[in-house]
């Protein structure tokens, strides 16, 4: 028989512990290489979790999502969780949000990113941001830099944060000065959202020619804020001006576009 | 506590000693190479597997999920010398195969029922939901709206509102639904972490 393994009732019932054997064997085994079915499986258990919270489960599911689902510990603190981000909900109402009820801001805005820099705790950052900030405003822009000591002690990485391209003047650019010893440059990029569990990222020079890419570039986050990042050899950076294009993976080889970084590279 | 070599693998790699086989820094390290030969994209695939695995056992009612998942990595590990060379197809089924059967060990001898934790407290509950306010509010503001929209309305006020919510964003029902949950999840990770800070 097929089964349509991804099926919201099919997960259900998996979670519940009601699928037969053979049944179960075949989801797991596709949910050790399917991204997609693990996400399924991860939204259905807080869906699962909301109806037994709200006394929506049958008499056997119920008696099923006590005996079996909630036996690992990390679903008694899911459930709790749960337990708190409902009251929170409840009580959030329509007042939640200090943009005002009932308007969902659509595109990506340079004023909510850059209140959302100065909400960063670690004071070496928030210095280097501000600093970031009063160069923006005085009309020449430089990237958070950070260079990284190897065990051997020599200088030869170089981590850069950029953010996605707030101006769309040609005057202002991020510059980024790569010394002659450094050999590697992180580019670490934030991300505008976190739709997407994996990108690609393209780096294009200024006459357009893509001169690097990297599928499967994965997200990593700090506090709530995600970035994605990647190597590059020093050596493809001479003095240029270049745009990383992120694109966000949709299925197979299918990608959107996101957003872009731009930068000029001094030497 | 062994740790891989490289300094630019992800610190968040671990693993347990087994009680009967000697786990090494060598069996560690061919165990990445078979995974990927880039020892970053090896730890990766690692650190996914294991997760894939942790669920798999969460999902079966297994009380120490992290525990068997631990032991199936490392019999894994321990038979690598023999299978390296002929596997093909994908590393990962090779684990199903083994978790399988450490679960099958495992139900004939299954641990005592763990009991429920006791309810929390007023204060531990006052704490918590101080932590997950703050964790909201630090939210970008299209976020925290939609997260607070999209979990509001009961039944069908909430299938029509979230229809609507997904038109005013131009994307599908099941993105906004992906993208609720991502939300979600960070929220309970940023409160669990504003607890541990506070237990500090």
């Amino acid at each position: 028989m097929n089964l349509n393994l991804e099926s919201p009732d099919v997960i259900r019932q998996y979670l519940l512990g009601m699928l037969a054997q053979e049944q179960y064997l075949r989801l797991e085994q596709r949910l050790l290489t399917s991204n997609d079915l693990l996400e399924e499986i991860l939204i259905a258990e807080d869906e699962l979790i909301d109806e037994y919270l709200r006394g929506e489960l049958s008499e056997t599911e119920q008696k099923n999502f006590v005996v079996c689902f909630l036996k690992a510990p990390e679903r008694q603190q899911k459930l709790r969780f749960s337990k708190t981000f409902k009251r929170y909900i409840k009580s959030a109402g329509t007042e939640g949000t200090s943009e005002g009820a009932g308007s969902v801001s659509q595109a990506f805005s340079a004023r909510d990113y850059l209140s959302r820099l100065t909400r960063v705790r670690s004071p070496v950052v928030t210095f280097s941001l501000a600093a970031t900030l009063l160069v923006l405003l005085s009309g020449v822009s430089w990237v958070l830099v950070r260079r990284v000591m190897t065990p051997r002690g020599a200088h030869n990485s170089l981590v850069v944060r950029l953010t996605p391209k707030l101006v769309r003047d040609a005057g202002e650019t991020n510059r980024i000065l790569i010394p002659a010893d450094v050999n590697t440059v992180r580019l670490q990029l934030a991300l505008p959202d976190d739709d997407y569990k994996t990108y690609r990222a393209a780096l294009r020079s200024s006459g357009g020619a893509e001169i690097w890419a990297g599928n499967n570039v994965t997200v990593n986050t700090v506090g709530v804020d995600g970035y994605v990042q990647f190597d590059l050899p020093a050596e493809i950076l001479g003095p240029d001006d270049y745009k990383v294009t992120l694109s966000g993976h949709l299925s197979e080889d299918k990608y959107e576009d996101v957003t872009n970084y731009s930068f000029r590279v001094v030497r | 506590m062994l740790t891989p070599r490289s300094t630019d693998v992800d610190a968040r790699i671990h693993f347990k000693m087994s009680t009967k086989w000697t786990l090494t820094q060598e069996s560690f390290d061919a165990l990445l190479a078979w995974l990927d030969p880039d020892r970053e994209q090896a730890g990766r695939k690692y650190e996914d597997i294991r997760r894939r695995l942790i669920k798999i056992f969460t999902c079966r009612g297994c009380a120490t999920p992290e525990d068997l998942a631990d032991e199936s990595i490392n019999r894994v590990m321990r038979r690598l010398k023999d299978i390296r060379e002929g596997y093909t197809g994908d590393r990962a089924l090779y684990f199903f195969g083994v978790a399988h059967k450490v679960f099958l060990e495992y139900i004939k001898n299954p641990p005592p029922p763990a009991q429920m934790p006791a309810p929390e407290s007023s204060d531990e509950t006052e704490r918590e939901y101080t932590c997950l306010e703050h964790c909201v509010e630090s939210l970008q503001p299209k976020n925290r709206e939609l997260v607070i929209r999209y979990y509001q309305q009961e039944k069908r006020a909430k299938i029509d509102d979230r229809k609507q919510l997904a038109a005013q964003l131009g994307i599908a029902l099941n993105a906004l639904r992906i993208r609720a949950h991502r939300i979600r999840a960070n929220l309970q990770k940023c409160m669990h972490e504003c607890l541990e800070r506070q237990e500090a």
